[in-house]
């Protein structure tokens, strides 16, 4: 347990000593924040009335965020991508996973360790910049909005529901690829292309995050504003399958590192 | 039955790397002592240790450490044994003692702090194991690997090419620490290494692997003995007159000069001395020097390995 602790506690300071990376994680945050919740969203145009309809501009800045949440799904693959290939793929090709596996260590120890540091990290900072960019946008409709936790914990559920596939994919790249710059560029491009070639091609993939999280926000949002108005098997369609795609490739690369995988 | 002295065993061990065979059948013994794992490039060498520590599953075979399987009960024996790979690679970004203390805290060891300042100074990094590995020299890198390795009083350690990178005065220190520390066989040490000269210094035994079998194994004395011609030595006060005395003995094969020294090509080594001790005495030279001509481990080596070179090239 206590070098299980070790792991943990070594695998955390590895990733977050990097400020400037949540630095700067936290910004794309907040002007995706700016840019979503901005022009033409319902909260501008509320805010002329601010005073006089608190539970009405509460409302609409629900409804903004839920809506913003997809528009984090870029800045989440940029996190994950990063921490997967330092944390994981790096130092498979540097040795220190060598080293690691020379210790009693289980690697399925390792395995959760790696993936769990990588998905609760980057949970961790897009929590704290999500919350503060809220703050930043709308100090006091937030704090009108904390008094409703089910409005923080949907975010916050959405939040790790994209992380964890971004997470996921990222972390079964970095293990089989083994390099970091090709994990780095093979996450991005397995995450953000089918999102790219979608918008290129006007197409609505519904299992394709953020396709995906908008049917999620819509679901959540009708449910909470027009009960009934969307399908649940719609939603279930679109939410289950990029989890059962995650959980898959996760699995597989969990196999695959504790079973076949020959330290070089 | 694992003898209690035997800590490792393999058999008919097989490593395929796809269409690559690194090993084929090895099959190899070491008991307490310190071990050496001697071959060219790509004979094995790292394969092996590779699988002993249950880095890298064997295609096929068998091997065990302290009678347990190197594969399922991997966890087992990574508890009891430190490891220096070659080339050794450690994050930059930490400080050296807070690196071995981590290492020493997943191998378990109370006190880990103390334990890993106590290693860095018995290999001369007290005074740098407050900054940062990637400020170390190459040599310094080789001194950390070694003191991660020997921290929390191992029983055994495997250390592959572990004099690399150190300048002669770092070898020397070294081979005296595993001098020391293998004394009485609290730790048992298993060096793959090229230098053969100065493994001689501190090995027990010896196995020659190559192309992923084993050719030649043993105590280091029994092959010294069995690679050795049977030329001995001979100084005396009067060399002229003993040469054609020595050259009429049954026991000798024969003789010649080399620089000062006669050379006798033996026949017989259980007659020999007493014949040369009595001519002598007959003759009334004295004796200044009598000995056999040992072959080094190198030498050995290179006997071992004759021919099989160029055939695989």
């Amino acid at each position: 347990m206590t070098a299980f602790k070790s792991l943990l506690g070594w695998e955390f300071r590895n990733l977050i000593r990097f400020p400037l990376l949540e630095l700067l994680v936290a910004i794309a945050v907040y002007l995706s924040m700016l840019s979503t919740a901005g022009g033409g969203s319902p909260g501008l145009t509320a805010q002329s009335s601010w005073g006089i309809y608190p539970q009405a501009i509460t409302r609409h800045i629900k409804w903004t965020f839920l809506s913003d949440v997809e528009y984090l799904y870029i800045p989440v693959i940029l996190a994950v991508t990063v921490f997967a290939s330092i944390g994981i793929a790096r130092e498979m090709e540097a040795g220190f996973v060598k080293v690691a596996l020379s210790h009693p260590i289980r690697r399925r120890n390792l395995f959760f360790v790696k993936f769990g540091s990588c998905f609760l990290t980057s949970l961790a900072i897009f929590a704290v910049a999500l919350f503060s960019a809220m703050f930043l946008k709308h100090w006091t409709a937030t704090l009108y909005i904390l008094s409703f936790p089910s409005t923080i914990l949907t975010v916050f559920g959405l939040l790790v529901y994209q992380t964890f596939y971004a997470a996921s994919v990222a972390t079964a790249t970095a293990v089989f690829s083994r390099n970091t710059a090709v994990s780095f560029i093979g996450s991005i491009s397995i995450l953000y292309l089918p999102v790219y070639m979608a918008q290129v091609a006007r197409l609505k993939i519904p299992f394709v995050p953020p396709e995906s999280m908008r049917l999620f926000t819509f679901y959540i949002r009708s449910a909470t504003v027009f009960w009934g108005q969307y399908d649940l098997l719609t939603l279930l369609g679109a939410t289950v399958v990029p989890v059962l795609i995650a959980a898959s490739l996760l699995l597989t690369s969990f196999f695959y590192f504790t079973r076949r995988y020959d330290v070089p | 039955m694992f003898g209690l002295d035997l800590i490792i065993e393999t058999h008919d061990l097989v490593k395929n790397y796809g269409r690559v065979k690194a090993l084929r059948g090895l099959n190899m013994k070491v008991k307490k002592s310190v071990f050496g794992l001697i071959g060219p490039n790509a004979a094995g060498k790292s394969t092996t240790l590779k699988i002993l520590l249950g880095l890298v599953r064997a295609s096929s075979g068998e091997a065990r450490v302290f009678g347990l399987d190197v594969w399922h009960d991997s966890f087992e024996i990574r508890k009891r044994v430190g490891v220096l790979h070659e080339k050794p690679s450690f994050p930059g970004w930490v400080k050296g003692l807070d690196y071995v203390e981590y290492l020493a805290k997943l191998k378990g060891v109370r006190k880990p702090r103390e334990a890993a300042f106590e290693e860095l100074k018995s290999f001369g990094l007290e005074d740098a194991c407050d900054r940062k590995i990637g400020g170390y020299s190459a040599g310094m890198v080789q001194r950390l690997g070694l003191a991660q390795a020997f921290v929390g009083e191992p029983e055994l350690v495997f250390l592959d090419e572990p004099t690399a990178n150190l300048d002669p005065f770092g070898r020397a220190e070294f081979l005296d620490t595993v001098k020391e520390r293998s004394e009485g066989l609290e730790v048992s040490v298993v060096i793959s290494t090229h230098i053969l000269s100065e493994l001689e210094r501190v090995c027990d035994a010896v196995t020659i692997i190559f192309g992923g079998v084993a050719l030649e194994a043993g105590r280091l004395s029994d092959l010294v003995e069995k690679y050795s011609e049977s030329v001995y030595v001979v100084e005396s006060t009067d060399d002229r007159r003993l040469f054609g005395k020595l050259r009429k003995l049954d026991s000798v094969g024969r003789v010649w000069v080399e620089g000062k020294a006669l050379k006798l090509k033996v026949k017989d080594r259980v007659k020999l001395e007493k014949h040369v001790v009595d001519v002598a005495h007959d003759l009334g030279v004295g004796i200044k020097r009598f000995e056999p001509i040992l072959c080094s481990l190198e030498e050995i080596y290179k006997k071992v390995l004759e021919g099989k070179i160029v055939d695989s090239i």
